[in-house]
């Protein structure tokens, strides 16, 4: 893992399982930029025989918005995860809000998957998530993440 | 004031209105689950400038007991 001069970590797909437990075909992202428990963005080209344009829809393929979902989960992940301290913790989604799809992402398109950290404390991690081809935001969405391990049972 | 600042974390965290909080306790509404108790946890320290120990994290566990928590941390509710 390569750390630049402005603080960002690259993590490569090696350096992604060592963060993540998604495993392919429910690991949306290869690599990712990531300053921790800031920003983490991640880019991904999507190839005209990805598993999931070949049910969705036969004869018009787009990315379902469920897994653009889970590219913008698997990448805010990063950001919390590579704090320090929680790297082994578990990660979950516990809301998800103001959900927006605004344009279709077809195949050969690169994705752009940017997510923000607008606060973590004791635990949860508030996200703003946008999804871009070229500059045209493609959906957006706001989201809890939560590190279960500091969620205190009572 | 801290009463008017506490009923609106209370209100705004875990969804409810005024006519809820008397009497509430954790997990007597849906929205008071470990995370929303984590959130309002988070809310009340943001808003009063305080940091509360992990004992009084557990142990605030209802709206009347959260009150008298705060007392211990110099805010009079």
């Amino acid at each position: 893992m390569k750390k630049n001069e402005d603080g960002f970590l690259y993590l490569n797909k090696e350096d992604i399982y060592e963060y993540l437990k998604n495993r392919p075909p429910l690991l949306m992202i290869n690599e990712a930029y990531v300053k921790p428990g800031e920003i983490a963005t991640s880019k991904r080209v999507l190839k005209e025989d990805e598993w999931f344009f070949k049910c969705h829809f036969p004869g018009n393929p787009m990315m379902p918005g469920v897994l653009q979902q889970e590219a913008l989960f698997n990448t805010a992940a990063l950001a919390i995860k590579t704090i320090d301290g929680n790297k082994d913790k578990t990660t979950n989604i516990s809301d998800i809000s103001k959900v927006k799809y605004r344009r279709h992402i077809l195949p050969n398109e690169e994705i752009y998957i940017k997510t923000c950290v607008e606060k973590f404390r004791r635990g949860l991690g508030f996200i703003k998530g946008e999804i871009y081809v070229g500059t045209e935001l493609c959906m957006d969405a706001e989201f809890i993440l939560v590190v279960l391990d500091d969620v205190i049972s009572l | 004031m801290n009463l008017e600042k506490y009923d609106e974390i209370f209100m705004e965290a875990l969804e409810l209105t005024k006519d809820q909080l008397d009497g509430l306790e954790y997990q007597g509404v849906s929205s008071w689950d470990s995370v929303g108790h984590m959130n309002l946890i988070g809310e009340i320290e943001d808003a009063f400038n305080i940091e509360m120990e992990t004992d009084d994290v557990i142990a605030f566990s209802s709206y009347e007991k959260g009150k008298e928590i705060l007392s211990k941390y110099g805010v009079e509710i």
